[in-house]
Formats: C-alpha cells, sequence, structure tokens
C-alpha cells in the first residue's frame, strides 16, 4: 500500500508545486513591474494612449488637444464618463496616407475576479493634421463631443 | 409526511392510458388555479382600493380579471373535484404526478404569497400601510394552505415522495433567512465603516435598510422553522430529505462560506498591498464579505452537526460535495492567477488594475486551496478506508466530467481567438490578451483532472472491491412490532427501498436483524418479499418485477 500511496503523493507534490510557481511568478511579474510603457507619441497607438489616459484621469482639457480639428468647431460636450479598470491593448494599427485606424481589445472592470470584466474589440479613427495624428471617433466610453464617434 | 408514508396502498399506481389522462388533467388543473389565483387577486385588489381610486378607466384589467376568476376558477372547481372524488384519487394516490403537481403547486404558491407579502411588509416600513399590495399575498396564501392540506390529507394525501414539498419549504424559508440576514448584518458592517470613511453622501437611512432585511430574515425563518421543527423535516431520513441536507450542508451554506472568506481576504491583501485607489472602494465588497462568511457558518455549522447523526452515506456524499466546492474555488483561483500573469505578457497601452485582478485569484486559491486541504485531506487520500468510502467514485467521475466540459468550452474559445488572430493578422499580443481567460482556466482544469486521473488509477490497483453494487431495488418486509431497527438494517447492507407490511397477529419470536441481514446476503432480484416468520425463521422470496 505505501508503494501504491506514493503516486497521488507525487502526483500531488508536482501539481503543488506548479501552482506555487505560477503564484511566485505572477506575485513577483505583477508587483515589481512599473506601469504601461509610453507608446512614442507620434504614431497613432501613442496618440491612443495620451488621449485615453487624459479621458481615464478626467483631465479633459489635455483631452481636447488630442481632438481633430473638424471636430472641435462644434463640439458638443458629452457627459462624463466615470471609468474604472480599464484595459486597452492595441490589435492592430493601419495608417492610410493621413488617415489611420487602431483596433484594441478593451476590457472594463477587471479587478473583480476574472470573469466579471467584459472585453470587446473597439476602434479609433485617426486623421493627419499638420504633421500630428489627430481622434476623430472614440469607443462611446471615451468620447468627449457626442458628435464624435460617427467616423466619416 | 410520515404519516402517510406508512399507508396502507403503497403499490404503483396503474399506468398506460391512466398515466396519459393523469398528466393532462393534473396540467389542466394547475393552469386553471393559477389563472384563477390570478383573477382573484385582481378583483381582491380592485376590492381593496374601492374607495381610493379616483379616476379609473381599466375596463380591460377589470374584464380580464372577471373573466379569469368566473371562468377558470369554476372549472378549476370542477376539475379538482373530479379528481379529490373518491374514487378518482383512490386509483391516482399512488401515482407519481400526484405528489409532483401538489409540490410545483404549492411551491410555486408558496414563492408568489411569501415574495408579494414580504415585499409588502418591506414597503409598508417606508412608504407606510397599503392594503392594495396585499391581494396576490392573501389570495396565493389560500392556494398554498389549500394544497398543504391535500397533502397532508391523511387518505387521499400522496403515498410517493414522502415529504418532498414540505422540504423544499423549508428550503425555501432558509434561503429567505439566511439572505435577509446576509443583508442586515452585511449593511450594518457596510454603515459602520461608511462613518470612518465618511464617503457617502446620499444614503436612506440605515434602520430603514437593515429593518427591510430583516422582515425577509424573520419571515423566512419562521417558515423555515415550521416545516424543520414542527413538521419534523429535521428528522425525516427520505431520499429527497437527504439530498436537501447534503444540498444545504455540502455546497449551498459552504459555499457562501467560503465566498465570504474569499472575499474578506481579498479587501485584507488590497489593503496590505496599498491599492491604488480610493479606501471607499477598497472596503465596498467588506459588509457582504463579513456576513457571508458568518452567516454561512452558522447554517453550516448547524446542518453539520445534523449530517453527523445520519447514515455513513449521508456523511460520506457531504464530504465529498464540500471537497468538491472547495475545489471549485481553489481551481478558479489557480485561473484567475494564471490569467493576472498573462495580462502583463501583453503590452496594454492602458493597463486596468492586475493587481487587484491577481490578489482576488490568490485569496480564491488560498481560501479555496485551505478548505479543499481540510475537506479532502490529500495526505491521506488513497489509504484504504478513504479508497472504499461510499460515493468515492460517483465523485471522481463527476470531476472528470466538469472538467471534461470546461477544457470543451475554453478550447473553443482559444480556438475561435487562434483562428480570428489568424485570420485578421492582429499583433501576437493580442491573441493572448483575448484569450488569457480561457487559458488560465484551461489550465487550472488539466491539473484537477491529472490529480484527480491519479487518484482514481490508483484506487483501480487497491485492493478495495468495486462501491456495493444495489442487487435488490425494493424489499418488502412482513414483520410484527415495531422493525424500524430492520428496516434500517436492511437499507443499510441492501440499499434497497423497504417497505412494511404489519403482521396482524403478534410475532413473539422474531428473527433477529443479523439473521434477516444475512439471509438476503447474495440475493438478486428486483423485489423480493421478507416474511420475518415463526420461531426466528426468515423467509426470502424473490418476487418478479
Amino acid at each position: 500500500m505505501k508503494q501504491e500511496a506514493g503516486r497521488p503523493d507525487r502526483t500531488l507534490i508536482a501539481i503543488l508545486s506548479i501552482i506555487a510557481a505560477i503564484v511566485v511568478i505572477a506575485l513577483v511579474v505583477v508587483f515589481t513591474r512599473g506601469g504601461p510603457p509610453d507608446v512614442d507619441p507620434t504614431t497613432p497607438e501613442g496618440v491612443v494612449q495620451s488621449y485615453s489616459r487624459a479621458m481615464v484621469d478626467s483631465d479633459f482639457e489635455s483631452a481636447r488637444g488630442f481632438l481633430a480639428s473638424e471636430l472641435l468647431g462644434d463640439c458638443d460636450r458629452a457627459d462624463p464618463n466615470t471609468i474604472q479598470g480599464l484595459r486597452m491593448t492595441v490589435i492592430s494599427s493601419t495608417i492610410n496616407d493621413d488617415k489611420a485606424v487602431v483596433r484594441l481589445s478593451m476590457e472594463r472592470g477587471s479587478g473583480e475576479f476574472g470573469s466579471s470584466g467584459y472585453t470587446s474589440e473597439e476602434a479609433f479613427t485617426m486623421v493627419r493634421e499638420g504633421g500630428m495624428w489627430k481622434v476623430v471617433s472614440t469607443p462611446w466610453e471615451l468620447t468627449l463631443c457626442y458628435n464624435q464617434g460617427i467616423s466619416k | 409526511m410520515t404519516s402517510t408514508a406508512a399507508a396502507p396502498n403503497t403499490s404503483p399506481a396503474v399506468g398506460g392510458v391512466q398515466t396519459v389522462r393523469r398528466v393532462i388533467t393534473y396540467l389542466l388543473l394547475a393552469t386553471t388555479v393559477i389563472i384563477a389565483a390570478s383573477g382573484l387577486s385582481g378583483l381582491l385588489e380592485r376590492l381593496l382600493t374601492v374607495n381610493r381610486v379616483e379616476v379609473s378607466f381599466d375596463n380591460y384589467g377589470l374584464a380580464t380579471s372577471l373573466a379569469s376568476a368566473l371562468i377558470a376558477g369554476p372549472l378549476a372547481g370542477l376539475l379538482w373535484w373530479l379528481t379529490w372524488r373518491d374514487a378518482a384519487m383512490a386509483r391516482d394516490r399512488a401515482s407519481v404526478i400526484w405528489p409532483v403537481y401538489l409540490m410545483l403547486m404549492s411551491t410555486v404558491a408558496l414563492l408568489v404569497f411569501t415574495i408579494s407579502i414580504f415585499s409588502w411588509v418591506a414597503d409598508a416600513i417606508t412608504a407606510g400601510w397599503d392594503p392594495y399590495g396585499l391581494a396576490v399575498g392573501i389570495v396565493w396564501a389560500l392556494v398554498w394552505l389549500w394544497h398543504d392540506w391535500m397533502w397532508r390529507h391523511p387518505h387521499k394525501g400522496p403515498t410517493r415522495l414522502p415529504g418532498a414539498a414540505p422540504a423544499l419549504a423549508s428550503l425555501i424559508g432558509l434561503t429567505y433567512g439566511a439572505g435577509g440576514l446576509v443583508f442586515a448584518v452585511g449593511r450594518l458592517v457596510d454603515s459602520a465603516i461608511e462613518t470612518v470613511t465618511g464617503a457617502v453622501l446620499v444614503s436612506d437611512p440605515v434602520w430603514q435598510l437593515v429593518l427591510q432585511s430583516l422582515v425577509w430574515a424573520v419571515g423566512g425563518a419562521l417558515l423555515w422553522w415550521w416545516h424543520w421543527f414542527r413538521l419534523g423535516m429535521r428528522t425525516q431520513s427520505t431520499g429527497f430529505a437527504n439530498v436537501l441536507l447534503v444540498f444545504i450542508a455540502g455546497i449551498a451554506s459552504y459555499a457562501v462560506f467560503a465566498l465570504g472568506l474569499m472575499l474578506t481576504l481579498w479587501v485584507i491583501l488590497k489593503l496590505v498591498t496599498g491599492m491604488p485607489e480610493p479606501i471607499a472602494v477598497t472596503l465596498d465588497p467588506l459588509g457582504i464579505a463579513l456576513a457571508s462568511a458568518a452567516v454561512g457558518a452558522l447554517v453550516l455549522v448547524y446542518h453539520a452537526s445534523i449530517v453527523t447523526g445520519r447514515s455513513a452515506g449521508v456523511r460520506s456524499a457531504n464530504r465529498l460535495a464540500s471537497a468538491g466546492v472547495s475545489l471549485a474555488y481553489a481551481a478558479s483561483g489557480v485561473g484567475v492567477t494564471v490569467n493576472a500573469l498573462l495580462a502583463t505578457s501583453s503590452n496594454s497601452i492602458i493597463e486596468g488594475n492586475i493587481r487587484s485582478l491577481l490578489l482576488g485569484g490568490l485569496s480564491a486559491l488560498l481560501v479555496g486551496g485551505v478548505l479543499w486541504w481540510l475537506t479532502w485531506r490529500p495526505l491521506e487520500a488513497s489509504t484504504l478506508e478513504r479508497v472504499a468510502t461510499p460515493g468515492r467514485r460517483i465523485y471522481l467521475v463527476i470531476i472528470f466530467g466538469v472538467s471534461a466540459l470546461v477544457a470543451l468550452i475554453t478550447l473553443l474559445v482559444i480556438g475561435f481567438q487562434l483562428f480570428s488572430f489568424l485570420l485578421d493578422g492582429g499583433s501576437g499580443e493580442s491573441f493572448v490578451e483575448r484569450s488569457r481567460q480561457a487559458l488560465g482556466l484551461l489550465t487550472a482544469t488539466v491539473l484537477v483532472a491529472a490529480y484527480h486521473f491519479a487518484i482514481w488509477r490508483n484506487d483501480r490497483t487497491s485492493d478495495v472491491a468495486e462501491e456495493q453494487v444495489r442487487r435488490i431495488d425494493r424489499v418488502t418486509l412482513v414483520a410484527s412490532g415495531d422493525s424500524a431497527e430492520i428496516v434500517d438494517a436492511v437499507r443499510a447492507s441492501t440499499g434497497a427501498r423497504v417497505t412494511v407490511l404489519q403482521r396482524a397477529d403478534a410475532e413473539q419470536r422474531e428473527p433477529d436483524v443479523a439473521a434477516i441481514v444475512a439471509a438476503l446476503d447474495g440475493v438478486e432480484a428486483a423485489h423480493v418479499l421478507v416474511v420475518a416468520g415463526v420461531k426466528g425463521k426468515v423467509a426470502v422470496i424473490p418476487l418478479e418485477g
């Protein structure tokens, strides 16, 4: 019986070691890294990052600076959203002359138990104005003007 | 009920066309009773507000109520008279459709009546007394009393599924009671925290919210007490009552208790590591967490003490169910931890709160892991005694089944994300980003399945024989005097359902329990007649069918 009991015990030890390794690595990685790296602000992704950060921090004045001039002309201010636990990862970024589309996966409400946040795929459209990329349309959570978000 | 369990006519009812007739009759009866009750409650509502309504043009509503009450009401009465007649009930009483009808209708009526009355009382605390809202509660309370009376009728109550309807009613009461208590205590803790953090600007008075939850707690407790103690659900040991007990003690209260512990630990870990979020947000789940842990523990401890007095099968099922619940918590904890780890691998431009996610996973893993260690006791999992535990193989098969299901779903998700990544040419990070939840769960499932597969293989090589096979389905015992001890012993040794036929003549020298059990050893038949006979002799007669 001693030998027979050996097998599940070995399996148990192996599994516990795997779990312990996952936990230790996750703790070290998550708690030692800083925030996400700053993306080059001359690229469309960089503008999306700066604009979204400003919106998450409720810094609407800075956010206005990233909007295209056609929007700013008649900006009908949207009700500000409170944005918590937003997570954005770039899926792809396509540049077509002076227009660009940045596709992202957006996860809201992460930080609960993994499943409660919901993820969807969204897109920013951008236009080049005076050598800088400017935002034309955004996902609805990050809109600053009501008339934005309607891609032309 | 206990009185009907010993009723003389326990043979199954005649089937065939009679079964179809019964199904149709009781379906019609249930439909007409529900329509009539809704019509009556509509009429009663109007009666209670007759001197209050200033302007009303709701003729359609009144017409609906009148039609429902005056057409469905008499039809329900007629159908009930047809089924309740002595001749009809003599045929239907032993059919399983009769208790199923009563159980469904009385549970529905009980739910409608209690929800309506309790929310009426809770609203009355804030909005004042308004008889208008009572109509639904009163009508459905009468429907419930009517069905409860039929269930307990000594001559016409069902002979099958003993105690099922009252057992469900006690579960409903317990759910209300525990739920109400959790919300009341949680609200109190929350308001204590809020006075410290001072973050709340607008709220109803705390006493009001607590009192409203307490209405449900007290109402539920009364309902539970009536069925559990007064109607004796506590001492019932029918199959239905045992399943219910294991569900309460081994699964439901255990899961609530573990959830409370896990949320509390999560809040503590977030406080210790200093989350970059407002303290009021961090402490938000603490009230419900502490209340769930406390009330879950209360319900758990009480029911665990009842489980210890039950048969070995029930005790073992309860332990295995708790181990399964703990395992589910621990496994989802592993899944969330892997998920958080993978979240760091993709370069997000806005990161979200990975630390909070990781701490959530860790708290689930810790709480689930410790509880699993205590309930499953992995160090002695392969001792002979444990391998022979009744229900162990069923438990392992359920684990494999659930693992296979989770693996299938997560693999489908991962496959979908992989193909959409290949087809739309996104970045490599986006694949991990979009499938990390599924990858986490799949990892946890693989670990769970691997461990239990090792246990399974070990069990098969051990010396313990296959689990006891039920060779006899039913035993009809002819005995005199008090045969409870014999019934228990026969049930324990064969697993068969036992029916007792009392002898009219008192037999002085009945065979002892061991002799009867020994006589049944090795017998294999669907139905066995056992006559505890003259001068200590036992006659065992296998029957057909």
